[in-house]
């Protein structure tokens, strides 16, 4: 089983060498692959000097386009089970090899790392909350299925999600939408708990005035994947 | 009723831009598959403006009262048209884009690999 972690960064040059310390350390087993996603700071110059492995992107693409280079690289070198893990060090690399065992274990398509199902660690505001039970609702509506964490970027996908998103992927903020059309696509997806842990740097990149947008933006994506899915099933 | 004067100017105008637009075709500065819609609004509207009544005739065979807001009805359909098939273009250009920077990336990153294998054979 060759198993490959998918690191987008951009700006990260405070968290990247942590983040693959961490990963190292953590999920030996996994390879790793950094996506500089056309960074303004010194982040190519630190993936360099480090010997870290990484593809650098010439044109900024957002977070869809450096995380579909990711796929697409999992396809071209034959992973069997690709899993993306922020360069901002939210995601604990200590769950992988968990997960990808479930996955396995359960011939699963895709896991999902969730923050609310023993409801451990960073646990994001408030306001966050409600829009993550929105989407939660929202995705039970149109698909039957309950996903309790449709936001977490935390998942790790087999060989048909490996396929599936380096043909297709959202270019912002993709996770929800991702989740829609791997069901659509009959892919089977569990989620397991994991902890979360707040950011270590840097900013998020939903900003109060982002999250109208996000909402709006994520939820006609949604059920436009749902349309997607009925017509192909026609 | 326009008068003489104004159908004079505003038929050299759109001659001169007219002329401007296939002088851009000409470089390839424009390509022809957009610029075909930007042909065909000033020979219309010559045609409008050398033809007297021709707007006042369609105003009332479209059941309009006044010829202004017939132009002004039909030029917004035009401009809504037209941005709409530049969202189309540009979400096409930014698809390719996309995937011939991903294609570029991954190809730079195939290239550097074979380097180091080859040094670390020396």
């Amino acid at each position: 089983m060759k198993k490959l972690i998918i690191i987008p960064a951009y700006n990260e040059s405070e968290n990247i060498v942590g983040t693959v310390r961490d990963i190292e350390e953590n999920a030996p087993d996994f390879d790793y692959i950094i996506i500089n996603d056309c960074s303004t700071d010194n982040t190519l110059e630190i993936c360099k000097q480090n010997h870290f492995n990484y593809v650098n992107l010439p044109i900024n693409l957002g977070i869809g386009g450096a995380v579909q280079t990711g796929y697409k690289y999992a396809r071209e070198y034959g992973y069997d089970i690709a899993v993306q893990v922020d360069g901002d060090g939210q995601h604990d690399p200590a769950f992988l090899q968990q997960m990808a065992e479930y996955l396995e274990e359960h011939q699963l398509d895709m896991v999902i790392g969730s923050r609310f199902i023993t409801n451990e660690g960073f646990q994001s505001s408030a306001l966050r909350r409600v829009g993550i039970v929105y989407f939660t609702k929202l995705i039970h509506l149109l698909t039957g299925h309950k996903i309790t964490d449709p936001t977490s970027g935390l998942r790790l996908g087999g060989r048909k999600v490996i396929e599936l998103f380096a043909e297709n992927y959202p270019k912002d903020y993709p996770e929800p939408e991702t989740a829609v059309t791997a069901l659509n696509h009959g892919l089977k997806i569990e989620e397991i708990p994991v902890v979360m842990r707040a950011r270590q740097g840097g900013v998020s990149s939903i900003t109060m005035t982002k999250s109208v947008y996000y909402m709006v933006k994520v939820t006609i994506a949604i059920v436009i994947e749902r349309l997607r899915g009925r017509s192909k099933a026609v | 009723m326009m008068s003489m004067k104004l159908r004079v100017i505003m038929a050299l105008i759109l001659l001169l831009g007219l002329m401007y637009l296939v002088r851009l075709i000409k470089k390839r500065k424009i390509d022809l598959k957009y610029s075909i819609v930007w042909l065909l609004l000033p020979i219309v509207i010559l045609v409008i403006i050398l033809i007297p009544g021709l707007l006042e005739w369609v105003a009332a065979a479209m059941g309009i009262y006044d010829v202004m807001n017939m132009v002004f009805f039909l030029g917004f359909i035009f401009v809504i048209a037209v941005i709409f098939s530049l969202t189309v273009a540009i979400s096409k250009l930014a698809d390719s884009m996309r995937q011939l920077t991903q294609k570029v990336a991954l190809e730079e990153y195939a290239d550097r690999k074979k380097i180091e294998a080859n040094s670390e054979r020396e």
